[in-house]
């Protein structure tokens, strides 16, 4: 053979992608052997060289697999002679009750492995994958056009029953799939998709198809009442209430009756006492062997009897689906808030949300645009009534100024949306990036805003305890208030993260109760609007019936029936919107300050101090706090206070002497009475929201907008409640611990960040504990 | 093969036969001084029991060298290879 | 006990054999040979070694970093692995490993020094947090063996505090 024949050959078997290629390299192929060869020269290499590719960073090489190394060769599982021996081709079991048993057993650890797969994070090859019938399946359906492969064992168990509902798991699983395409959750970190180069996920036959073969199954095994007849019987059921899940997408389908038969399912499966045992080798590592793969080896995980798995599944994507229900934007956004708040939803539903709210051609819920969703928002909040929104009406050429700006902040809307929906950690990341593009949407979005004030178009308000009348920015003030609130849940987060050693606790409760002190003065300028409007409309009508008859009162009377039409009811709404938000930074700011107080009272004896504990030659407190705050370091307004100035107010705080004596005692009671005064209000505020709540927004106190979410958000404020009360009483164990011995106090104590269930986990209690040993390290 | 130095080698296709019969081939990505290699989308040929052969892709792998029988190039490959640094001394001078 | 430390000697291939077995010996995440020479061998200067005078022949401890530019604007340091064999644990001989590392980086002007470390792992937390390292962010299920993770940062000098787009385009 030529060299350049030799080379076409030797690279068609290299281009060849087919596995079962057998490649006698050498073939006709004259060798070099050059072992002693490359030996030699490494001889002579200096220790620390490596020779590599030019390009190529060194770092690939931390992912790669190595020979040999049973951790990272995937040629070194061990398989038994059952797993090696399996024939897909023949029906196990010598008569047919046995073999009912063994397609039982099989179809039913798949099913269990779906949970294990996404319920508890396993990887696809060490759970659905595991399956010989699967990896069967997917190999040899690959090469049919439409029809749906079949075992061919002679065996209807087999042929028409485990068959179909293989081929319905892998069709939920390219569903699954087609999930993770859309990067709306993450590889490796919510899901695993490792599909071991098997490509039949990419070409599944219709959901059609799939439901009519399921359907012929049921149909087979119908008459039979034996206990491992309704068990398979359930599982195919349950696997057809899979294939439908994707319906919430393809359709954008709102029924639950899937959802709901999937959960009566689950529970009727879960109870089943049946001795189910597939067939030895039925389920194996051997595809990791046997198949192209880049993977080091991961042991299969024999899932438990998880069944009720399923439930929290199905009522993960019952609660995303009550989104549909939302009238106004409102009602959109409290949902998103709560919805994923206290407890994770299932990794399915919370793909599901950010596509079922924004669906193709970017509308909201197929009813809205991008733009009118934005739109609401401001108008259920700072823009209804104002000169700005009345002059878009007439002339809304004057407005174009702010199209770029609203461009950008659609797209941030859209991404707290979708952020909403991510898993716990990864929901505090997300804040982390959107301060900043908040931040200069807020900025765009004044500036175009001055242009309004220069073009006389815009309100003013005398705020709070203003005396002199400031313009009112709409569009800003709205991107300001959502701003700030991520500044809040970003930092709280980090409390229920963990994030925070006890020592970092004052500068962030004290950063929170800032936070809260300006979206407060925001909040009660617009609420100050909104009642000013209100007013004003109100005396049109006062005035109009002081008025004589003629066009003067009927034009001022259709003027005011116009807006008791058109803005009255937005208006009121808005009013009881902002009551809300204001109890709920009332919350935050007392909550918060509390555990300054709190903190500060520990401070003064001794037991804790807003420094990192033990400074060594490396760490050096101020750049400690200021790396500990970059998030926050370019934001404008709020601006970041200073370190000296976080360091001012602590001091502030701190009661002077010695703990023990007289005056120390007194102040440390005045402050205890601060504190009281401080969770008291938190509680008010807490109460008033519940009772709002459960009211369903009726009682004329406050509008929630929490239709959707009740029970999450009775939760939230619920914890939030009792992590006031909690509080107190924490605060009065941490002084009696204290006062035992006061002077002794630095040396034995020492103060944790104490969660409990039931209580809020973004409050976790400054709790004084014994030091246990030299090494504790708690603060 | 004597004026050959290990640069010459990267980027080419070396043919490795382990002491455990497998057979790698792969693209010659680096080699540190006690020759472990480390190849780029590798497929591995092994022999079953049942001496039925049977091959797959594993992508990046790192071969320690006390795991290696011999670690072959096509002939053609080394002639190419001994040109090109002929032809690159033949320019220095 | 006297517990000798040295930097590596990256000739010795008993020391990176040696090495391999201790760290591999702790972890659950598998590491080729490759990874090694992705460390020791672009950064020797960062690996340190702990034996024990009486038998100083293999290392006891060792520790592993690197330390690059990261976003363009600031150096930062990484610790990627430390082990210390379990009879010489509870000596402060990870202490000295980590401090003496974190000397050489901020003596080769480092910014920051990062590294990642599992939530339940209350040893690393402690050893590390003693220094100042702060927890930035937790990450979810980021081992194989699914557990969460934080991402634990020191600052050295003042551009660890301020985001990287700001001093890109700042930085002198």
């Amino acid at each position: 053979m030529g060299a350049s024949e030799e080379k076409s050959v030797l690279d068609a078997h290299l281009l060849n992608g087919l596995d079962k290629l057998s490649v006698r390299h050498g073939d006709g192929i004259e060798m070099v052997n050059v072992t002693e060869n490359l030996r030699e020269l490494c001889k002579r290499l200096n220790a620390q060289s490596i020779i590599k590719v030019h390009s190529s960073d060194l770092f690939q090489g931390t992912h790669a697999l190595e020979v040999n190394n049973p951790k990272l060769d995937s040629h070194l599982i061990v398989l038994s002679e059952e797993e090696l021996s399996l024939s897909c081709d023949c029906a196990h079991g010598a008569n047919d009750v046995e073999r009912l048993q063994y397609v039982t057993s099989i179809a039913d650890r798949l099913l269990r492995s779906v949970i294990t797969w996404l319920n508890e994070y396993q990887s696809l090859p060490a759970t659905l994958l595991s399956c010989r019938y699967v990896e069967e399946f997917l190999i040899r359906n690959s090469q049919r056009d439409k029809a749906l492969f079949k075992f061919n064992t002679d065996c209807i168990y087999y042929d028409q029953i485990l068959t179909n509902i293989i081929a319905a798991i892998c069709y939920f699983a390219a569903f699954v799939k087609s999930l993770l395409l859309r990067a709306v959750i993450f590889e490796e970190e919510d899901l695993n998709f490792n599909s071991m180069g098997l490509q039949s996920f990419d070409i599944m036959p219709p959901q059609k198809l799939i439901l009519s073969e399921l359907q012929k199954s049921l149909d087979l095994i119908s008459d039979d009442s034996s206990p491992m007849a309704v068990h398979l019987g359930h599982i195919l059921k349950a696997v057809r209430c899979l294939v439908h899940i994707e319906d919430v997408l393809t359709v954008y389908s709102t029924s639950t009756a899937y959802l709901d038969e999937l959960i009566e399912l689950a529970r009727s499966l879960q109870s089943h006492t049946l001795k189910l045992e597939p067939p030895a080798g039925s389920f194996s590592m051997g595809i990791q062997k046997r198949r192209s793969n880049q993977f080091p080896p991961k042991n299969i995980v024999e899932p438990d009897n998880n069944y009720l798995g399923f439930i929290h599944m199905a009522n993960s994507i019952k609660t995303v689906l009550r989104v549909s229900e939302a009238d106004t934007a409102v009602e959109t956004f409290q949902f998103a808030y709560f919805f994923n708040k206290l407890k994770q939803q299932h990794v399915l539903a919370r793909a599901i949300f950010p596509l079922f709210l924004v669906r193709d051609n970017q509308n909201i819920l197929g009813r809205y645009s991008i733009e009118d969703f934005l739109f609401s928002h401001l108008m259920e909040y700072s823009l209804m009534g104002t000169q700005v929104s009345e002059k878009m009406q007439s002339s809304p050429e004057v407005f174009q100024v702010l199209t770029p700006a609203l461009k950008e902040c659609a797209n941030a809307l859209f991404d707290w949306y979708q952020n909403a929906s991510q898993n716990t950690a990864r929901y505090r990341q997300g804040y982390n990036r959107q301060l900043i593009v908040w931040d200069s949407v807020q900025a765009q979005l004044e500036t175009a805003e001055l242009n309004f004030i220069s073009a006389e178009i815009h309100d003013e308000v005398i705020s709070g305890s203003d005396t002199v009348a400031t313009p009112l920015m709409p569009y800003a003030s709205w991107v300001f208030t959502l701003k700030v609130m991520v500044m809040i849940e970003f930092t709280l987060k980090g409390f229920d993260l963990d994030v925070y050693k006890p020592y970092e606790g004052y500068d962030m409760f004290w950063y929170v109760s800032y936070l809260a002190f300006h979206l407060d003065s925001c909040l009660i300028k617009i609420h100050c609007f909104i009642m000013n409007r209100i007013d004003r409309i109100h005396a049109m009508n006062k005035k109009m019936k002081k008025m004589k008859a003629g066009p003067k009162k009927s034009k001022l009377k259709e003027d005011y029936q116009e807006l008791m039409s058109t803005e009255m009811g937005q208006l009121q709404t808005n009013k009881q919107y902002l009551n809300y938000l204001i109890a709920h930074t009332k919350i935050h700011r007392s909550l918060s300050m509390f555990q300054t107080l709190q903190f500060a009272l520990l401070k003064s004896h001794g037991v804790i101090d807003n420094k990192p504990p033990m400074l060594n030659q490396f760490a050096n407190a101020e750049l400690i706090h200021s790396l500990r705050f970059k998030p926050f370091s370019s934001i404008g307004v709020p601006e970041l206070p200073s370190y000296a100035e976080f360091e001012s107010t602590i001091n502030r705080f701190v009661v002077d002497g010695e703990p023990g004596s007289a005056n120390f005692v007194a102040e440390v009671e005045t402050n205890m009475i601060l504190m009281e005064k401080e969770s008291a209000t938190a509680e008010e505020a807490a109460k008033g929201i519940i009772r709002a709540i459960e009211a369903n927004d009726k009682n004329g106190e406050m509008f929630t907008g929490t239709k959707l979410v009740k029970q999450e958000s009775l939760e939230y404020f619920g914890e939030l409640l009792n992590s006031a009360h909690a509080m107190n009483i924490n605060a009065k164990d941490n002084l009696k611990k204290l006062k035992v011995d006061p002077s002794a106090a630095a040396k034995r104590f020492a103060v944790t960040l104490k969660h409990q269930s039931g209580m809020s986990s973004f409050y976790p209690l400054f709790t004084v504990v014994e030091k246990k040993s030299r090494r504790t390290s708690c603060n | 093969m004597e004026n050959l130095t290990l640069r010459d080698y990267i980027g080419n296709t070396l043919y490795v036969t382990l002491k455990d019969g497998r057979i790698l081939n792969g693209e010659f990505m680096a080699i540190d001084a006690q020759c472990n290699l480390l190849l780029d989308r590798v497929r591995e040929q092994s022999k079953s029991a049942t001496a039925e052969v049977s091959s797959r892709l594993l992508g990046l792998v790192s071969v320690p060298s006390d795991t290696v029988e011999k670690v072959e190039v096509p002939q053609y490959k080394m002639q190419e290879m001994i040109r090109s640094r002929a032809a690159f001394m033949q320019n220095i001078v | 006990m006297d517990i000798v430390y040295r930097p590596l000697d990256i000739a010795n291939v008993h020391h990176f054999q040696q090495i391999k077995k201790l760290i591999d010996a702790d972890l659950s995440e598998p590491y080729s040979i490759y990874v090694y020479r992705y460390f020791l061998n672009q950064w020797p200067e960062l690996v340190y070694l702990a034996f024990d005078a009486a038998d100083p022949v293999l290392p006891i401890g060792c520790i592993i970093c690197k330390m690059e530019p990261h976003r363009a604007c600031r150096m930062r340091g990484y610790i990627g692995m430390l082990a210390v064999e379990s009879s010489y644990r509870g000596r402060g001989i990870a202490k000295r490993l980590v401090t003496k590392v974190i000397e050489i980086m901020q003596r080769e002007k480092c910014d920051e020094i990062m590294l990642e470390t599992e939530v339940e792992n209350s040893a690393a937390l402690n050893l590390y947090e003693q220094f100042g390292f702060i927890r930035m962010k937790r990450m979810f299920r980021y081992y194989l063996n699914e557990g969460d993770a934080f991402k634990l940062i020191l600052p050295l000098t003042n551009k660890s505090c301020i985001r990287s787009t700001f001093l890109a385009m700042n930085s002198t």
